[in-house]
């Protein structure tokens, strides 16, 4: 186990009218491995990603409960001091907006450098050329020309390779990517997924891929949580999630999208709309916009529980199957 | 590439110049007409103060006379040992005179080795000629000693005793003598006709010294005070905004009410009480008071920009990659954070000039004898249409010298806001 968080919680304001951003996430991520992290906007997907370095801006926000073990450490309660040579050298993070996460007024080459320069006492010619290597690797053209040019000069696609770099430098055990490829067209971000994933093999590094896109979990990870309302909802190997879907919202994902139907026919949509944080319904948060909704889930918060080997679910209407692996699939022969 | 290829494709455009955030500003700053000629008035009012000892002085740059009892013809150079050890008795005066003297040798010298250096294209080498050239120039500055140098060079010279290469204006700052309130020479006054035997081109004050000798030494303490006071106002500025905005919660909310005290309180009034309590009346006293009673401007400004800029992604980058609070605030946040104090310190030097002409003219300002023109006004109080020259001509640059700095200034802000920028973005 490389990193493991445990029952987080985060909220933003204080009384009755915070917003509980996260609330109880646990999520855990093996040494080598590359776990996604899917939900839609605003289901506290990206302040997760954010609070397991302890980067929530504060205030407003706040971690109220929990613990992210990091080896022997915990973060959350780690001193600044600890915390600075845990970020950047093992966890680094690459965020979703390449316009905006590299510093406008600084080259990229001392954007670069400095990542090294934080963390390790080498000449600065050193750390320079170790930073063209990486600009090389991350697939930068004229990586030489590159490190004195300012962000502005960069495309969206190459900018997102320079955050890559950056965050590789120190050859960390794990990056944290927040929708890395959201701001791209579509062959730059089948490039940069591309790119992640050969550097992960040669690094040995561990993913942790925060995306509202599908798509791009089944290609990159191959454990997945699903998040709804702040809360995960379901936990599976990326196969088994594909394969067969058990939380309805997970289900009502994989039914919106495009490609399942015949041509010609509406595109299936989850009824109602997303809990504001604020105001999380009671009981289940998924019951008001849920199929198979009963009486249970609108007074019972459903717990994550184990429903299948390896497979995590909360949902009251998903029913336990103890039974081997063999088993279950003779049942559904005689089905 | 083999050859047919290099000469058949199409020659690739040529990699436009680097156009970085300034060199967008410097193509708007420059289509303000108003804002450009603003610029090149202040380059040549500095010109001026830089300048103002081999403009106007009594002393000559070289003087050759025969020694009396030699009979051996001597070269001196009487204005040299002036320009290295000024004459004023005050410390921060004279501290001030050296400085720019010192800048005065020392900036072109270190134009000359930018130049010099880039031009062999070795720039990060040449830079460290830069210290050795600085120290170099500090020397005679430590070295030479004051004296008082009484020898009435001008008169030596109209009596046919010597010979002497005069600044333009052959009067000192200090010189008195030319008869109380003389007015301009040209100013055709036929009574004054046989009282005056020099040619005074802005006439005499109430202790019979040269207005316009004083008003081009005047310049010096205006430009100084103007800057330094600025350069302190926006250092305690930039401090507490960039401390309010970047930590925010119960930090924010005392710097804000700190901030918001301080702007209660009537400026002009807490100077003048600040400066009455004071001992010692000297120029460095009115450039920290006025820094100081300044500052609450740029603290708000420099708030409201770091506000902003936290929330964007590159500054949780730096925190990300593990830099801590300062580094993240003094290399991320506050560079991106700086453009508008740069305009509100534009109008700032304009303020505090005006501010300490007016504390110069109520007598709160420097010390006598310094020139200022705020003093140079004060003496025209009595009777200012008797004595307009001492009215008009310290005015004159007072006003000329606000103006032209508002006008760089709003063409500063109009050339770094986004929504005024016509062509192509920048």
């Amino acid at each position: 186990m490389l990193l493991e968080a445990r029952h987080l919680s985060v909220q933003f304001g204080e009384g009755p009218a915070a917003a509980r951003a996260v609330n109880d996430v646990s999520l855990s991520i093996d040494a080598g491995e590359a776990v996604g992290l899917v939900g839609e906007s605003g289901c506290g997907k990206s302040v997760t990603g954010l609070s397991l370095m302890r980067l929530v801006e504060s205030p407003p926000g706040r971690i109220t409960a929990g613990e992210v073990r990091l080896g022997d450490r915990d973060l959350l309660r780690a001193s600044d001091r600890e915390l600075r040579a845990v970020r950047g050298q093992e966890i680094a993070m690459v965020f979703q907006e390449p316009m905006t996460s590299l510093n406008p007024v600084l080259t990229i080459g001392d954007q670069l450098t400095e990542a090294i320069l934080l963390h390790e006492r080498v000449a600065p010619e050193e750390a320079w050329t170790r930073s063209v290597a990486m600009l090389g690797e991350v697939g930068i053209p004229e990586p030489e020309d590159r490190m004195l040019q300012y962000p502005h000069e960069l495309s969206g696609g190459m900018k997102q390779r320079a955050m890559i770099a950056m965050g590789l430098l120190c050859r960390p055990k794990l990056l944290i990517a927040d929708e890395p490829t959201t701001a791209l067209d579509v062959t730059v971000q089948a490039q940069i997924l591309e790119l992640l994933r050969s550097l992960r093999e040669r690094y040995r590094m561990a993913l942790l891929l925060i995306t509202h896109d599908l798509a791009v979990v089944a290609e990159t990870v191959e454990r997945v949580y699903v998040m709804y309302a702040s809360r995960i909802a379901e936990h599976a190997r990326v196969e088994d999630l594909f394969g067969e879907p058990l939380h309805p919202y997970t289900r009502g994902l994989f039914a919106c999208l495009p490609g399942r139907g015949r041509p010609g026919e509406r595109l299936q949509v989850i009824p109602g709309r997303v809990p504001d944080p604020g105001h999380h319904p009671t009981g289940c948060r998924f019951h008001p916009r849920c199929p198979l909704a009963q009486e249970v889930c609108t007074r019972v918060d459903p717990p994550l529980e184990l429903k299948r080997p390896e497979r995590l679910v909360a949902c009251h209407m998903v029913a336990r199957e103890d039974a081997p692996a063999d088993a279950a699939r003779e049942d559904r022969a005689h089905a | 590439m083999n050859r047919s290829v290099e000469s058949s494709a199409p020659t690739p455009p040529p990699p436009g110049p680097r156009r970085g955030y300034w060199a967008g500003v410097w193509r708007q700053f420059r289509r303000n007409r108003a804002a450009v000629v603003g610029l090149a008035c202040v380059m040549g009012l500095f010109a001026v103060a830089f300048l103002a000892p081999l403009l106007a002085n009594r002393y000559p740059f070289v003087w050759t006379a025969s020694d009396p009892e030699t009979g051996r013809t001597v070269t001196s150079f009487p204005l040299v040992r002036q320009f290295f050890a000024p004459p004023e008795k005050v410390v921060p005066e004279r501290v001030l005179e050296m400085t720019y003297n010192y800048l005065l040798l020392f900036l072109p010298c270190a134009g000359l080795v930018w130049w010099a250096s880039s031009r062999l294209g070795a720039w990060r080498q040449g830079r460290w000629l830069l210290a050795p050239v600085g120290v170099l120039l500090l020397l005679p500055f430590v070295l030479v000693q004051p004296r008082l140098d009484p020898t009435p060079y001008r008169r030596l010279a109209a009596q046919d005793q010597g010979q002497g290469v005069f600044p333009p204006v052959p009067y000192g700052p200090f010189e008195q003598g030319f008869g109380n309130r003389i007015p301009p020479t040209w100013w055709d006054d036929e009574s004054l006709e046989g009282a005056r035997d020099t040619y005074h081109l802005l006439g005499t004050d109430n202790a019979g010294r040269d207005v316009f000798v004083r008003v081009i030494h005047g310049a010096r303490v205006s430009l100084a005070v103007g800057i330094v006071s600025v350069f302190i106002a926006t250092a305690i500025g930039i401090l507490i905004g960039a401390t309010a905005g970047y930590f925010g919660g119960c930090v924010d909310l005392l710097l804000s009410r700190l901030i918001e005290i301080m702007i209660c309180f009537p400026t002009f009034f807490l100077i003048l009480t600040i400066i009455a309590v004071m001992e010692q009346r000297s120029i460095l006293n009115i450039m920290l008071v006025i820094g100081v009673t300044a500052w609450t401007g740029v603290a708000r400004l420099v708030r409201g920009e770091v506000l902003k800029q936290r929330s964007l992604d590159y500054v949780t980058a730096s925190v990300a990659l593990g830099a801590r609070s300062s580094r993240t605030i003094f290399r991320h946040v506050l560079p991106n954070s700086l453009a508008p104090v740069f305009v509100s310190m534009t109008f700032g030097i304009a303020s505090s000039i005006l501010l300490e002409s007016g504390l110069s003219f109520l007598g709160f300002g420097v010390d006598i004898p310094t020139a200022s023109w705020g003093e140079l006004l004060n003496q025209a109080r009595e009777a200012p249409a008797v004595y307009w020259w001492l009215a008009l001509f310290p005015g004159l640059p007072i006003f000329f010298t606000v103006t032209i700095y508002n006008l760089v200034g709003e063409g500063l802000r109009d050339a770094m806001d986004p929504r005024l920028r016509m062509g192509p973005a920048a």
